[in-house]
């Protein structure tokens, strides 16, 4: 079912706002469409002259730029208004960040702008959808930044600070800029004004959206020295213990047993909230967090004939999954009973047949077993959490590495060409030959910085990969050529067991070699010299099995974990192999597992073998 | 008279290297640190190639190697030099065919071994003979 509450506040407004756009769309085409008119006018009959001309020409440009800017707010309305979307809980500092990044990649005109954060740690999470939240802060960045640059000659900062008020986790953007001119103070959050007095609707929208959620967003102060905007959010979770309620919201169009409920609820120390139609529950239930939820099942709700208390259930247990739902109704059918569990409610109770006592006592009951979920929820996600700031930590000093490697590789490579190709000077055979294994050396860290960068290039959605059909027997057999004399210095023999048979896999070939390389490459490097490396191509099954070996010391089974681990592994005490083929394997992992929908891992050893085994599969083509 | 190479390239240790080998092979090489110079040892020596970084960024100057090419092709005297553009920077295509279209004859990046770099020189410098 679609969300009932056409007749809510906020999308009233947001239907107002929307409108109202679409005049102000109009009447700037109009304007254009006039101006355009009037040259031509005056071009026919010869009146125009320079002056007239260029005035025009402002005129066409500014409302056409007008007009896309409030095409652009149409848009962010639409999106910020559809009801298709989903929220979760928001980390306000992480979003602060992303944030400020995603401003500085657009915004050109910050030369000299100190960004300054000033982030509480560890702050709740938000009941905010993120994306109406990245608007309101791009907003107000956007202010802040026509702010200080109106004011060259001061050292030009611009503060995201993240804090507490309140119980309510408020972001305030602070600038040191001129501060916003009295007569614009009081239409500021008006659609149609802006900071600098000029047409805008960015703050009114921002607050719009913010509000939906139960948030606020204000103008704490401006002046001489700067102006601050706060917004203020709801957490995502009550701070039960912080008055020691629980916050009930009862759904009850029946006035008289809402108010004999609410009665005997207080006076047990719940705090109640009531709501008697669908709209009003639905707007309660998006902007507050509730520990219980009585829901009537059938509501006479004549401004919304077909909700009824299931859709109600739905929605409060997304917006508040740790909620104890507990439905309640004189009549009900089995089959409605097993839909509104479904639905995730926590237990139902028959109005005719039970007292308001047994109500209270099955909420005793439910309660401690939803706050020990919401315990584990909370564990597991902050978890989560910490897990993916540590990766994309490790991602984003593995890509700034990437590049900055790349000058000092670039100096070393050339300088030992300079070297080899005679222009310093002769050198001894042995100097020659211990300069090649440099050579090679650098090689081959260009080759996974670039594998690096190419991936991250791939994951951000800058690079498509490009699959074609392929043999991956001739491939691996082109592979293993290229290997060939690498491994003759070593006096290692390339055994290679293929099958007769062709191996058609759909694979980007380019990409794919260079999560070969590593693998070969690898067993060449860590086997003994005058050793063997054994390549065999199994194909079966619907699927084409390569297995890598060679005669090396071999992998102790605990380390094989950190190997194909995403990132670099710190940990000092990891033998040597793994700290020079780490990159290159994981590397190869990446490209295998995430874009070529195949396994790759180590086969274990049976007892008495030596050597490490390295395996990947492919899906064949039919 | 042995050809005369400007070299463009803003990162000295990368660039010394270069220098070494192509003095060795007896070219007269003169360096730019920065675009404006570059274009400017252009106009005054008239070298038979000019090699350009397309990254022009440690030297503070905002004009990058695009723009160097760029204004190689607009001004007359030297509109007809031979132009080959590297990068030190991981490409894939896109800056390739930017360099390409923007004016270079030629693009190699700057992992190139210095066999090839020599080769794509010398085709460069016979081709600009021949025109």
């Amino acid at each position: 079912m679609k969300r009932n509450n056409s007749d809510s506040l906020s999308t009233i407004e947001s239907v107002t706002a929307a409108t109202l756009i679409h005049k102000l769309v109009n009447t700037f085409r109009s304007v254009s469409i006039l101006a355009e008119r009037l040259r031509e006018d005056s071009e026919v009959k010869g009146t125009s002259d320079e002056g007239h001309e260029a005035l025009l020409d402002q005129l066409v440009t500014l409302t056409e730029g007008g007009q896309l800017q409030l095409k652009d707010y149409l848009e962010q309305l639409r999106n910020s208004f559809n009801e298709e979307d989903r929220i979760a809980p928001v980390n306000v500092n992480l979003t602060v960040q992303e944030s400020l990044k995603e401003f500085k990649l657009q915004s050109d005109q910050q030369d000299g702008v100190l960004f300054r954060l000033d982030l509480r740690p560890d702050l709740p999470d938000v009941r905010v959808r993120k994306r109406d939240l990245l608007l309101a802060l791009n907003n107000l960045l956007h202010n802040s930044l026509s702010a200080v640059e109106q004011l060259p000659d001061n050292k030009p900062v611009i503060r995201i600070k993240s804090h507490v008020i309140d119980d309510r986790i408020a972001v305030d953007v602070i600038d040191n800029g001129p501060g916003i001119p009295e007569k614009f103070r009081s239409v500021l959050f008006d659609a149609g004004a802006s900071t600098k007095g000029s047409s805008g609707v960015g703050l009114w929208l921002s607050r719009l959206t913010i509000r939906r959620w139960g948030g606020e967003l204000e103008l704490v102060s401006t002046g001489k020295s700067g102006t601050t905007f706060r917004i203020s959010l709801n957490r995502w979770e009550l701070p039960i213990t912080a008055r020691g309620q629980r916050r009930v919201l009862i759904v009850e169009d029946e006035l008289t047993y809402q108010a004999a409920l609410r009665y005997s609820l207080e006076s047990r120390g719940f705090e109640v909230t009531t709501a008697s139609t669908v709209a009003e529950a639905l707007d309660l239930i998006r902007t507050n967090a509730y520990d219980i939820a009585l829901l009537d099942i059938i509501l006479h709700d004549y401004d919304s004939p077909s909700a009824n208390g299931l859709d109600i259930a739905r929605i409060v247990r997304e917006y508040n999954p740790e909620a104890l739902i507990i439905m309640h109704s004189a009549f009900a059918s089995l089959e409605y009973m097993k839909e509104a569990f479904q639905v995730g409610i926590d237990d139902y109770i028959d109005k005719a047949s039970s007292s308001v006592d047994e109500l209270i006592r099955r909420i005793e009951e439910g309660l401690p077993r939803k706050l020990e979920d919401a315990v584990q929820r909370r564990e597991t996600r902050r978890e989560s959490l910490r897990r993916e700031r540590q990766d994309r930590f490790i991602y984003e000093t593995l890509s700034i590495f990437s590049h900055e490697l790349r000058g000092p590789l670039i100096a070393a490579h050339w300088n030992l060409e300079a070297l080899t190709s005679g222009a310093l000077g002769t050198m001894t055979s042995e100097q020659s030959d211990a300069l090649e294994s440099i050579r090679r050396a650098i090689k081959r860290e260009f080759v996974l910085l670039d594998t690096h960068l190419d991936l991250s290039r791939i994951e951000r959605g800058i690079e498509v990969l490009n699959y074609t059909a392929s043999d991956l027997v001739r491939l691996m057999r082109e592979e293993i050529a290229a290997h060939e004399d690498t491994a003759k210095r070593k006096g290692i023999k390339i055994k290679a067991v293929f099958p007769p048979d062709t191996a058609m896999v759909r694979i980007d070939v380019n990409r794919f070699r260079a999560a070969l390389n590593p693998l070969i490459d690898n067993a060449i490097k860590f086997s003994n010299d005058g050793s063997e490396v054994s390549v065999s191509v199994m194909i079966g099954n619907g699927s084409v099995e390569v297995h890598i070996s060679d005669r090396g010391p071999g992998i102790k089974p605990e380390e094989l974990d950190s190997l194909l681990g995403r990132g670099v592994s710190s940990d000092i005490k990891l033998n040597q192999r793994i700290r020079a083929s780490g990159l290159g394997l994981s590397l190869a992992k990446r490209i295998i597992e995430d874009y070529h929908e195949g396994q790759l891992w180590f086969v274990r050893r049976e007892h008495g073998e030596s050597g490490t085994t390295v395996a990947f599969r492919l899906p064949v083509q039919p | 008279m042995p050809d005369k190479i400007l070299i463009i390239e803003d990162v000295d240790d990368q660039v010394k290297p270069v220098i070494q080998m192509l003095e060795y092979r007896r070219y007269e090489v003169v360096t730019a640190q920065n675009g404006l110079d570059g274009v400017a040892h252009a106009i005054k020596h008239l070298p038979d190639l000019v090699i350009v970084d397309l990254l022009l960024v440690e030297r503070g100057d905002a004009t990058d190697g695009y723009e160097v090419i760029r204004v190689i092709r607009e001004t007359p005297e030297i509109a007809a030099i031979g132009i080959l553009a590297w990068t030190g920077h991981f490409v894939r295509g896109q800056d390739e065919i930017q360099a390409l279209r923007a004016g270079a004859d030629d693009f190699v990046r700057k992992d190139v071994d210095f066999g090839l770099l020599e080769a794509r020189i010398e085709a460069l410098l016979r081709r600009v003979r021949r025109s």
